[in-house]
C-alpha cells in the first residue's frame, strides 16, 4: 500500500504541471487576469476538497465553508496589516492563525449537531454562514460592509501551488489511513461504528474542524490574492457552489472534486454570458447529477474513459466490417 | 407597559414562526425530509397575493387563488422530484430538498429582480386594552394561527385521513401492506404544508410592509429552529403532539427575537435564536435516536 501512496506517476504529474504552469506564466502565455483565475481555481480546490472531507468522507453536510472562508480572511488580513515583518514571516503565521480561528469556531458550532445523530448541522451551518456576514457588516469589522483594501499582495503561484499540494496530499493519506477509514464508516452506520469501539463523537468534530482549518487557510489565501475583501463575497452562494462542486465532482472522490473544481471555476471566465446565472447552472447540474449518476461525473474517470473507448472502437469495427 | 405590549406584539408575530414550522415538522414526520423549500414558497405566496391584490382582487379570493397556485406546485415538486428520490437514499433527498430551494429562489431573482417590494396594508389600526396598545394585523394573525392549528389537530385526531397520516408517519412499510396508498398520503400533506405556507404569507402580508426575494431563507431557517425546539426529530411518530410543539416553538422563538431587539440590538436575534437551539440541543441531545 505504501508504493501507492508516493508514486513517483503522481508526484512527477505534479511537478509536470507546476513547471509548465510557472513556464507559461513567465514567458508570457498566460497574462495576470488567467494566472488570477488559475489561483483561485487553486484555492477552490482546496475549498472543494476539505468540503468533501466533511460532506462525502463524513456523510454530514455543511454549508458554512464560506462562512469559515471570510474567519480566515479577515483575521489573517488583519494580522497582515498589524504585523510589519517582512511578508515570508508573516504570511505563514496570519495564514495559520486564520485557519485556526475557523476550526474553533468549527469546534464550537458542530459540538451541539454532532451529538446527535441526522443532519441537524445543515441548519446550523446555514444559518452559521449568515450570522457571520451580518456580524461583520453590523459590527463594522475591518471596514464593514464597504470591505477592506489595502491588502499586501503575498499570495503568488508558487505559495498557492505548493499549499494546495500539501492539503490535498494530507487528506489524501488521512483518507487512507485508519483514521479517514473508521471515519468513511460513521457515514455509512454510525451506531455500528460505535459498537466496534470507535469514539464517533470526537471523530465527527475532529473532521468537521479540520475541514474547517483548511477553509479558513484557503481564505487567507484568498483575501490576499484578490486585495480587496468585502462580507458578500462570503455569503452562501459560494458555499452552495462549492457544494454543487463537490457532488457534481463525486461524493468522497478526491480526483473528481480535483476536477470539477478546476472546471467550474474556469468555466463561467470563458463564456460571458454564464457569469451572471452560475449559481442557476450549478443548483441545476448538482440536482441533474444527484438524480442520473449519484456517484459523480468525474469520480468514476476510468469507467466512463473506457465507455467512449468502448464507443470509438465499436465504431472503429464496424467500419472495418464494412 | 412598554414591555407588556411588546410581548403581546411578540406573541402575535409568532403566529408566521408556528405555520411555517408546523409546514416544517408535516414534512419531517411523513417522509423523514426537511423541506427547504417551504422558505421558498412561503416568499412566492407573498409575491403572488401582492400581484393579486394590485390587480384589485380582494383580498380573501386573492389569498384563496394564492393558495391554490401554492398547493399545485408544491404537490408538483413532491411528485416529480421527490416522490423518485426519496425511495433510493434519505441523504441525496436532503441535498436536492436545499438545491431545488435555491435554484427556486435565484430563478425568481432572476427573473423578477431582487428589488424591496412595498406590500400595501389591508388592515389597518389598532386596538387598546386599557393601556396596551394591540395591532389589528397582528390580532387577526394571531386568532388565524390559532384556528388553523386547530383544524391541523382536528384532522389529525379525528378524521380517516388524519388516521391514515398517522399511520404512515409511524411506519410506512406496514401501511402499504394494508391497503393504504402511501405516496397519494404523501401528497396529500404536501397540499397541507402550501396551505399552511399561504396563511402565513398572508399575515406576513398583513403585518409587515416591505419584502425581498431573499427574506425567506431566514424566516425559513428562524421556522425550523422554531420547529426543533418544539420537539421535531424528538416526538416523530405522534404527529398530534408535535402540532402543538410546533406552535409553541414559533411563538418561543417570536418572544426570543423581540426581547432581543427591544433590550440588546436588531443585528443579535439570530444569533440569540440559533444560541437558544445550539444549547437545546445540548441538553436534550440524549433524546434524539
Amino acid at each position: 500500500m505504501k508504493k501507492k501512496f508516493f508514486s513517483p506517476k503522481i508526484f512527477l504529474l505534479i511537478c509536470l504541471i507546476y513547471v509548465i504552469s510557472i513556464a507559461a506564466i513567465n514567458f508570457g502565455f498566460i497574462n495576470s487576469y488567467w494566472e488570477g483565475i488559475l489561483k483561485i481555481a487553486l484555492i477552490n480546490i482546496i475549498l472543494v476538497v476539505s468540503l468533501n472531507l466533511a460532506t462525502g468522507i463524513l456523510g454530514q453536510l455543511s454549508l458554512a465553508h464560506s462562512a469559515f472562508m471570510a474567519m480566515g480572511a479577515y483575521t489573517s488580513v488583519m494580522i497582515t496589516k498589524f504585523f510589519t515583518a517582512s511578508g515570508w514571516l508573516e504570511f505563514p503565521f496570519a495564514v495559520i492563525c486564520g485557519g485556526l480561528v475557523a476550526m474553533f469556531f468549527a469546534v464550537f458550532i458542530s459540538y451541539p449537531a454532532m451529538k446527535i445523530p441526522g443532519n441537524y448541522l445543515l441548519i446550523i451551518t446555514l444559518a452559521v454562514n449568515e450570522i457571520v456576514r451580518n456580524f461583520i457588516i453590523n459590527f463594522n469589522i475591518a471596514g464593514g460592509s464597504t470591505g477592506c483594501r489595502g491588502i499586501a499582495h503575498y499570495s503568488n503561484f508558487s505559495a498557492v501551488y505548493i499549499i494546495t499540494v500539501l492539503i490535498v496530499g494530507f487528506i489524501y493519506l488521512l483518507i487512507h489511513s485508519k483514521y479517514g477509514r473508521a471515519t468513511i464508516c460513521i457515514s455509512q452506520n454510525e451506531m455500528l461504528t460505535k459498537s466496534c469501539g470507535v469514539d464517533t463523537f470526537s471523530y465527527k468534530i475532529a473532521t468537521f474542524s479540520l475541514a474547517a482549518f483548511f477553509a479558513g487557510i484557503a481564505g487567507g489565501l484568498f483575501a490576499h490574492e484578490l486585495l480587496v475583501i468585502e462580507p458578500n463575497m462570503f455569503d452562501y452562494t459560494y458555499s452552495l457552489e462549492l457544494l454543487a462542486m463537490v457532488i457534481i465532482g463525486g461524493l468522497g472522490s478526491i480526483s473528481g472534486s480535483i476536477i470539477s473544481a478546476v472546471i467550474f471555476t474556469i468555466l463561467p471566465y470563458t463564456i460571458e454570458f454564464i457569469l451572471d446565472i452560475k449559481i442557476i447552472i450549478y443548483l441545476l447540474a448538482m440536482i441533474l447529477v444527484i438524480f442520473y449518476m449519484p456517484t459523480g461525473l468525474f469520480s468514476d474517470y476510468k469507467a466512463i474513459l473506457a465507455a467512449i473507448k468502448q464507443r470509438f472502437l465499436k465504431k472503429f469495427s464496424r467500419g472495418e466490417k464494412s | 407597559m412598554n414591555l407588556i405590549s411588546s410581548i403581546i406584539n411578540s406573541l402575535l408575530a409568532g403566529g408566521i414562526y408556528a405555520l411555517i414550522a408546523l409546514a416544517f415538522t408535516l414534512g419531517v414526520n411523513i417522509c423523514s425530509l426537511i423541506n427547504f423549500v417551504n422558505g421558498e414558497l412561503f416568499v412566492i405566496c407573498i409575491y403572488i397575493i401582492n400581484l393579486c391584490v394590485n390587480l384589485r382582487i380582494p383580498f380573501i379570493f386573492s389569498v384563496i387563488i394564492t393558495m391554490i397556485i401554492c398547493a399545485i406546485s408544491n404537490m408538483a415538486l413532491e411528485f416529480y422530484f421527490y416522490r423518485p428520490i426519496l425511495k433510493r437514499n434519505k441523504f441525496h433527498s436532503l441535498i436536492v430538498s436545499i438545491g431545488l430551494a435555491f435554484l427556486i429562489q435565484n430563478v425568481f431573482v432572476f427573473i423578477f429582480g431582487d428589488d424591496p417590494q412595498n406590500l400595501s396594508d389591508a388592515v389597518i389600526g389598532t386596538l387598546m386594552f386599557g393601556s396596551i396598545e394591540i395591532e389589528y394585523s397582528l390580532f387577526i394573525c394571531f386568532i388565524v394561527t390559532l384556528a388553523l392549528m386547530f383544524a391541523v389537530y382536528l384532522l389529525l385526531k379525528c378524521t380517516k385521513l388524519g388516521k391514515m397520516i398517522r399511520a404512515v408517519s409511524e411506519n410506512s412499510d406496514s401501511t402499504a401492506l394494508m391497503g393504504i396508498n402511501n405516496d397519494k398520503i404523501i401528497l396529500i400533506v404536501f397540499g397541507i404544508c402550501s396551505i399552511l405556507l399561504t396563511a402565513a404569507a398572508s399575515l406576513f402580508y398583513m403585518s409587515i410592509s416591505v419584502t425581498d426575494p431573499y427574506v425567506g431563507t431566514m424566516i425559513g431557517l428562524r421556522s425550523l429552529a422554531a420547529a426543533i425546539i418544539g420537539g421535531l426529530g424528538i416526538i416523530s411518530g405522534s404527529i398530534p403532539e408535535s402540532v402543538i410543539g410546533a406552535i409553541a416553538g414559533g411563538f418561543i422563538v417570536g418572544l426570543i427575537e423581540t426581547l432581543t431587539r427591544t433590550y440588546i440590538s436588531t443585528q443579535m436575534s439570530d444569533i440569540a435564536i440559533f444560541l437558544i437551539l445550539a444549547v437545546y440541543l445540548t441538553v436534550n441531545c440524549k433524546k434524539y435516536k
